[in-house]
C-alpha cells in the first residue's frame, strides 16, 4: 500500500505545498465565457522547456483537426480550448521512442497493463495540473511528446504526438463526449446489451425491425434490413451486422464510421448523437441571455417593447425561433421581437419564444435536447398609445425570415380596434403618422435585414426606433376621427400588399426549411 | 501566464473524520483492506434532492481531485480549490454513470450526489495499416477523479461509489474541505 494512504491530513498539506507549481497557459480557442462553454484543457507531457513551441504546434494541429470534423466544425463556438504548457525534464514517455525510463511531469508510459501501444500516465498528476491551471475545464486531453503510435481513452484522452494517434483521439472523443459505442469487433469482455432495453449507445442495436431501430428516421424506404455489407450500400444508413465488439447479433448504422474505421467520418447516426451530446454538455445553454433579463416587463410608455434572446453560435446558423403573444404565433422568426404597446393593449400579456436548433444533422430528438424556451410577462400600463396602422396589428415585420430577409410583413395582428391586420412593424416608417404609404411587405423586408438577429450573436440587436409603430419624435400621432379615417384608409390599402408579403414570406420560410 | 498562481482563499483543513477507519481511507462499514471493492454502502432512508449551494456566493463551486485505489478503498485528496464559476450544469435528462460521488454530512446523510465516469478503466484502440480498429481495456490500480461539488454547509465527507444494480460499493472517501475564515 502506498505511503499516501497513511493519512488524509498529511496528503492535504502536501497538496497545498504542491500548488505553487503553475504552468504557462495559452488560449487556443476562446468562444465565450467559461460558464457558458464546454472547456477543454490540453496538456503536454514529455515536452521540455525547449519543446514548448512544438507542444503548441502539436496542440494546434490536433485542435484544428478535431474542429474540422462534422459536427464539431459547426458547433466549434460551443468550446473553449486552453493549452497548459506542462514542462518535463525529459522528452518522450517510458517505454517509448527515447528509452525505457523518462523523467516527465505526468509520468506517461507505454506498455500500460502490458500492452505495448497503450499509453497511460499518472491520472492524478494530469488532473491536478488541469485543475490548477484551467480550473473551469470539463474535459482534458494529454499529448505525449513521443512519435511512437499509442494512446488511451477514459476520463482523460491521451495521444502520442503521432498523426495516426490524433485520428484515434477523434475516435476516443466520440466515446467521451458523445457516449458512442465502438463498432468494431474484438475478443473482449464488454457487457452485453440488455435484450429488453436494447444497447444503451445511440449507434448500436439488437433490433432488426424498422420501427424498433433507434435510428429508423435515417433509413430510407427499400433499404434491406439487415443491410448487406456490400459496395452498393457503402454510404447508406441501414442495419449492418457487427458492432460493439461483436461480429454478429449487434448492428450498426453504416458500413463505415469513425467508430469503426479510422479515416472515416462519423456516420449520420453518430453525428446526430454527437450534436445531441453537445447540447447536453456541461455549461451549454440554448438560451444564454434574455433581454430584458427579468421575466416581468413593465411598459409605462408608448415606446416599442424590445425582447430578444441570444444563443451560442452555430455555423451556419440552424436556429429557428417561434414567438407567441398570448399564445398566438407571431411572424417573427429571428431572435428578437418588437412589440407595440398600442397593439398589445393595456394589461398583462404573455410573450414567449421557443428556440430550436433545426439542424439537418439531427432527425430524432426524443428528449427535446435541441429545443428550449423562455417567456416574459409584459404589463402595458398605458391605454392611449397609438394603435399601429392597420388597427391592432403591426406586430410583424420585426425581422422577417432571417436568412432571406423577406416576409415579416405584419401578418399576425393582435386583433384590435381597426382589425385590419398588421401593417408591418419595425422598419415601417409609415404607420405612426398614418400618412406615409410605405408598403407593409417592403418595410417588413427592411425590418428583416435590420434586426434579423439570427446570425451570430452575442449582443442583443440594437433597439429599433424608426418605424416602431408609435409616434416618432416630432411626428404627430393620429388622433380623433380624422386620424382614424386616415389610419383606416392606410390599413385597407395595405391589406392587399400584406397578403402579397405573406405569400412571399411563406415562400421564403419554405425555402429555408428546405435548406 | 507564467509564474506562481495564487490559490483561492480556501485553505483546506482536511480534517480526519472520525468516521474513517483510522484515516486509512477504508470504508466505514467493513472492507478492512480486503481486495474486494464490493463493500455495501449504507444508504440513507431517502436521499434528498440536490440542494442549491447554501453559502453566500452561489457562483462558486468546489473542485477536488481525489485519488482512489478501488481494491483497498484507499483515497486521498490531491487538490481542492474553490472555482469562481457556478457548478456546471447540463441540459436534458439526467445521465447515469458507472460511478457516483456523494457528499455526506456528519451523520452520513447524503447532501448531494452526482454521477461519475469510471476513472479506473482505460481504453486502448489501435488501427492496422488499413485503419481497421481493434481495442483493449485495462484497469488501473490507482485512479483519479475530478469532482465538482457545491459548497455545502454541514458537509463532512466525500464518498465515491461504484454503482451497480442493487448494491452500490464504496471505492473510497475523503474529508470535505473546510473554507478558512
Amino acid at each position: 500500500m502506498k505511503s499516501w494512504l497513511s493519512g488524509t491530513l498529511l496528503a492535504a498539506v502536501t497538496v497545498l505545498a504542491g500548488t505553487a507549481r503553475a504552468a504557462d497557459v495559452e488560449t487556443l480557442r476562446q468562444s465565450g465565457p467559461a460558464a457558458d462553454r464546454f472547456n477543454i484543457a490540453v496538456l503536454g507531457d514529455g515536452y521540455r522547456a525547449e519543446d514548448q513551441a512544438q507542444l503548441k504546434a502539436d496542440a494546434q494541429g490536433i485542435i484544428e483537426y478535431l474542429f474540422s470534423l462534422t459536427p464539431l466544425a459547426q458547433y466549434a463556438a460551443f468550446f473553449n480550448v486552453k493549452l497548459v504548457h506542462v514542462v518535463s525534464n525529459e522528452n518522450g514517455a517510458d517505454n517509448g521512442s527515447y528509452g525505457a525510463m523518462r523523467d516527465t511531469a505526468l509520468d506517461s508510459y507505454f506498455n500500460c497493463d502490458g500492452i505495448d501501444r497503450l499509453l497511460c500516465m499518472d491520472d492524478g498528476k494530469a488532473a491536478v495540473a488541469a485543475a490548477q491551471d484551467v480550473p473551469e475545464y470539463n474535459f482534458a486531453i494529454v499529448i505525449v511528446n513521443d512519435p511512437k503510435y499509442g494512446g488511451s481513452g477514459g476520463t482523460v484522452c491521451v495521444s502520442s504526438a503521432n498523426e495516426q494517434s490524433f485520428e484515434v483521439l477523434a475516435h476516443e472523443i466520440g466515446h467521451s463526449l458523445a457516449q458512442l459505442a465502438d463498432e468494431y469487433s474484438y475478443e473482449g469482455n464488454q457487457p452485453p446489451c440488455d435484450p429488453q432495453q436494447d444497447c444503451q449507445e445511440a449507434n448500436a442495436t439488437l433490433r432488426t425491425t424498422l420501427e424498433q431501430i433507434k435510428w429508423h428516421d435515417w433509413i430510407e424506404d427499400g433499404t434491406p434490413l439487415p443491410t448487406p455489407a456490400t459496395a452498393p450500400y457503402a454510404s447508406v444508413t441501414g442495419l449492418f451486422e457487427g458492432a460493439r465488439y461483436t461480429p454478429t447479433g449487434i448492428y450498426r448504422p453504416q458500413l463505415n464510421c469513425k467508430m469503426r474505421d479510422l479515416g472515416a467520418d462519423y456516420c449520420s447516426v453518430c453525428t446526430e448523437q454527437f450534436v445531441r451530446s453537445i447540447w447536453t454538455s456541461d455549461n451549454i445553454k440554448m438560451i444564454e441571455t434574455s433581454m430584458p433579463a427579468a421575466p416581468d416587463v413593465q411598459s409605462a410608455t408608448c415606446d416599442a417593447i424590445e425582447l430578444s434572446v441570444t444563443s451560442p453560435p452555430i455555423v451556419p446558423s440552424t436556429y429557428r425561433y417561434t414567438w407567441t403573444v398570448d399564445g398566438t404565433v407571431q411572424p417573427e422568426t429571428t431572435r428578437a421581437i418588437s412589440l407595440q404597446p398600442g397593439a398589445l393593449q393595456q394589461g398583462e400579456h404573455q410573450v414567449a419564444v421557443r428556440v430550436e436548433d433545426a439542424t439537418s444533422l439531427v432527425r430524432t430528438d426524443l428528449d427535446n435536447d435541441l429545443k428550449d424556451q423562455t417567456s416574459w410577462t409584459v404589463a402595458v400600463a398605458k391605454d392611449d398609445c397609438p394603435v399601429p396602422a392597420g388597427g391592432a396589428g403591426g406586430m410583424g415585420g420585426v425581422a422577417g425570415t432571417s436568412a432571406a430577409g423577406a416576409s415579416g410583413a405584419g401578418v399576425a395582428g393582435m386583433g384590435g380596434a381597426a382589425g385590419a391586420g398588421g401593417a408591418g412593424g419595425v422598419g415601417d416608417t409609415g404607420s405612426s403618422a398614418g400618412s406615409v404609404t410605405t408598403a407593409g411587405a417592403a418595410s417588413g423586408m427592411a425590418g428583416g435585414s435590420s434586426s434579423g438577429a439570427d446570425a451570430p450573436h452575442g449582443n442583443p440587436p440594437p433597439r429599433e426606433t424608426a418605424g416602431c409603430g408609435c409616434a416618432l419624435p416630432g411626428e404627430a400621432s393620429p388622433r380623433g376621427v380624422a386620424g382614424l379615417l386616415v389610419l383606416l384608409g392606410v390599413a385597407l390599402g395595405r391589406v392587399r400588399r400584406e397578403r402579397t408579403g405573406r405569400r412571399q414570406g411563406r415562400g421564403a420560410r419554405v425555402a429555408n426549411r428546405r435548406r | 501566464m507564467l509564474g506562481a498562481r495564487i490559490w483561492t482563499a480556501v485553505a483546506l483543513t482536511m480534517a480526519c473524520s472520525a468516521a474513517l477507519s483510522g484515516c486509512s481511507g477504508k470504508t466505514e462499514h467493513g472492507g478492512s483492506g480486503a481486495s474486494s471493492d464490493s463493500t455495501p454502502v449504507q444508504q440513507p432512508a431517502a436521499a434528498p434532492a440536490n440542494p442549491q449551494p447554501t453559502r453566500a456566493e452561489p457562483a462558486r463551486h468546489l473542485l477536488m481531485v481525489v485519488e482512489l485505489e478501488p481494491a483497498t478503498h484507499a483515497a486521498r485528496t490531491l487538490t481542492a480549490r474553490s472555482v469562481e464559476l457556478p457548478l456546471p450544469r447540463r441540459r436534458g435528462t439526467a445521465r447515469q454513470g458507472p460511478w457516483r460521488v456523494d457528499v455526506l454530512d456528519a451523520s452520513g446523510a447524503v447532501l448531494f450526489s452526482t454521477p461519475l465516469e469510471d476513472a479506473a478503466t482505460v481504453r486502448g484502440e489501435f488501427a492496422d495499416a488499413q485503419g481497421r480498429l481493434s481495442g483493449v481495456t485495462a484497469q488501473k490500480r490507482v485512479a483519479a477523479v475530478t469532482l465538482r461539488l457545491p459548497w455545502l454547509d454541514g458537509a463532512s465527507e466525500v464518498r465515491v461509489v461504484r454503482v451497480s444494480n442493487g448494491a452500490d460499493s464504496e471505492l473510497g472517501r475523503v474529508a470535505y474541505p473546510v473554507v478558512a475564515p
